[in-house]
């Protein structure tokens, strides 16, 4: 029981660390095992946007934020998904997505997609392409990441 | 400093537009009804909101149709059945309210405070926002500090979302600040200045409006109302549609007082959701029943304080939820809790244990006759509404000092002011005194 909270506080910690210092303790997922790190292009995300303009935005709005009966793509995105692989994510858009026309995006723009959702969530760029096939995936955690970086002060600012 | 004195208002109070039908709704929020006076009928001029959905700006407004004006019982209003007077002081952040994140020590503390007379109208769409900020954290167990409507709230949403959830409070709802408030649906009631909230809280502020508007119909037709709709009849001895003008009480303005000085300041939204909100209705000089030359007619959504209130309480204790009764007075009081993730919804007392100085209290008055089942429906007349709720007639001068939406601004005193609340009675028992039930 001592183990399982200190695990559990740890967890919110590491979180925590995470959400201030955006990428810095990324890797670090909660009950995941780290097997490979997250890097899309900025390109790459970029045409993420205008597919999510076109595909998406209808439903999640154009900040991602959705609505009533849609699921915000920021905030709770981070705690639906974390503790998977990429593929998980990957794979559900792929499948289910966009709810008009379910797999009607190649993988390379459902990749994309994912690169664009992961930047809107404070993931940082890097030098490599997210693949966009699921082995590929499988090894990549979900990053834990805030949405909105929270401001180190340890008193008041309005 | 207090601003009271109804009388002043008396009598010049008679304009009302179709867009402030809803939003002058009472709430502590009612209040806002007096904003709407400043603007012209049509709506030009406004804030520009995004959605201006089918009942478009400067659209003719529609007259009810015969014989739907139902029997009406009159309200008896009247001083010697004043069975409480409460005060509010509403929470008013000319920014919009805190809704950002913070780390303290070891907590992530998410604000969710600030709500002006909007936090019942806004408190689902806020407490929304707020959860999925906390969701970031990857927590399982969350902390929400406040037991007013925001707080309450937000524990649920977030025990929705799957979390833990421990709310620590001073008080407990019947003695939080929320219940002193109109309890009406008025989203937009002070809650923000136009200039300091800037362009983007609009967006905020919608998605906000739209959410709650969406979750309350949830709870639309459950025994006891929680919530239900009320026709609200906005009575004028005038015609409608003339503009206003509201006094400033001093030179300049929030940006070099500090302090807002006209009720041209405060930002309007409600047109942005008007697609969903119902519009006014004219009602035909033939087909009205009361003892004032100009009527109109609207559906407003409001919230009975005590059905909702325990309806609340009692889903998150089926949930689960635990309430710890503590105060807290300083950040550095977060240290002792076990939750590393906090969402803070003190209401007006984030001024002190927040040290937020943006917070300026705005003061409002309701006073309360017993329940009248009976009478169905509310009404508004001279700068007074009334409107019959499930835990009596609520009586409450919107506009007493004649101010507009400044009414109350800055002003501390949560105190009851009987001659305040025996001139409102006084205007809505005069009201019905002149009322001829067979004509409705």
């Amino acid at each position: 029981m001592m183990a399982f909270n200190a695990l559990r506080r740890r967890g919110v910690l590491l979180s925590a660390c995470v959400v201030v210092g955006g990428l810095v303790c990324a890797p670090q997922v909660r009950g995941a095992e780290r097997t490979g790190t997250v890097s899309y292009t900025a390109e790459q995300a970029e045409h993420g946007a205008a597919l999510y303009k076109q595909n998406c935005a209808v439903c999640h709005g154009g900040t991602l934020d959705g609505a009533f009966d849609t699921p915000s793509l920021r905030g709770r995105l981070i705690s639906n998904w974390s503790g998977t692989t990429l593929d998980k994510v990957f794979h559900y858009i792929s499948k289910a997505m966009p709810l008009f026309a379910p797999g009607s995006l190649k993988p390379a723009d459902n990749a994309a997609i994912v690169a664009f959702i992961l930047r809107e969530n404070d993931v940082a760029p890097g030098p490599r392409e997210l693949p966009s096939d699921e082995g590929a995936l499988k090894k990549i955690s979900f990053p834990s990441v805030g949405g909105k970086r929270a401001k180190k002060t340890s008193s008041t600012s309005p | 400093m207090t601003g009271f004195g109804v009388e002043s208002a008396l009598g010049k109070f008679d304009i009302v537009r179709r867009r402030d039908v809803f939003a002058g709704s009472l709430a502590l929020g009612g209040l806002a009804a007096g904003r709407a006076l400043a603007s012209d009928p049509t709506g030009a001029g406004l804030p520009a909101g995004s959605g201006a959905g089918a009942k478009a700006t400067g659209e003719s407004e529609r007259t009810a149709l015969p014989g739907t004006i139902p029997p009406l019982v009159p309200i008896r209003a009247h001083v010697d059945q004043i069975v409480d007077i409460k005060v509010c002081l509403r929470p008013f952040r000319p920014m919009g309210p805190r809704l950002d994140v913070e780390r303290i020590g070891d907590k992530l503390v998410v604000h969710n405070y600030g709500h002006g007379g909007s936090g019942w109208s806004l408190s689902w769409g806020s407490a929304e926002i707020a959860v999925g900020k906390a969701l970031t954290a990857l927590p399982r167990q969350v902390a929400v500090i406040g037991c007013g409507i925001v707080g309450l709230t937000s524990a649920l949403v977030a025990q929705r979302a799957g979390l833990d959830v421990t709310i620590y409070t001073k008080d407990m709802l019947p003695h939080t600040r929320s219940v002193r408030a109109n309890g009406s649906w008025t989203p937009d009631s002070r809650i923000a200045l136009t200039t300091p909230a800037g362009p983007e809280f609009g967006d905020l502020w919608e998605r906000m409006a739209r959410y709650s508007w969406k979750s309350y119909r949830d709870y639309l037709g459950l025994p006891g109302n929680p919530i239900e709709f009320r026709d609200s009849y906005i009575l004028s001895d005038k015609p409608f549609g003339s503009t206003q003008e509201f006094a400033s009480t001093g030179p300049g303005d929030y940006a070099s007082n500090g302090m807002p000085r006209s009720a041209s300041e405060f930002a309007h939204y409600s047109d942005r959701i008007r697609d969903v909100i119902p519009a006014a209705e004219v009602i035909a000089g033939h087909d009205n029943p009361f003892p004032a030359a100009y009527a109109k007619r609207e559906a407003v959504m409001i919230f009975n304080f005590g059905g909702y209130g325990h309806l609340l309480l009692s889903e998150f204790y089926q949930a689960g939820g635990k309430v710890v009764i503590r105060e807290f007075h300083t950040p550095a009081d977060l240290k002792g809790l076990k939750e590393k993730v906090v969402i803070n919804c003190p209401g007006l007392a984030a001024r002190d244990w927040w040290s937020d100085k943006t917070l300026i209290p705005v003061r409002g008055q309701t006073a309360w006759l017993p329940p009248q089942p009976d009478v169905k429906y509310g009404v508004r007349y001279n700068g007074v509404s009334a409107l019959s709720k499930s835990d009596g007639i609520l009586i409450q001068g919107f506009n007493a000092s004649g101010l507009g939406e400044m009414d109350g601004v800055g002003n501390s005193f949560e105190h009851a002011d009987r001659v305040e609340a025996e001139n409102a009675v006084t205007t809505i028992g005069g009201l019905f005194s002149r009322f001829s039930p067979r004509r409705g």
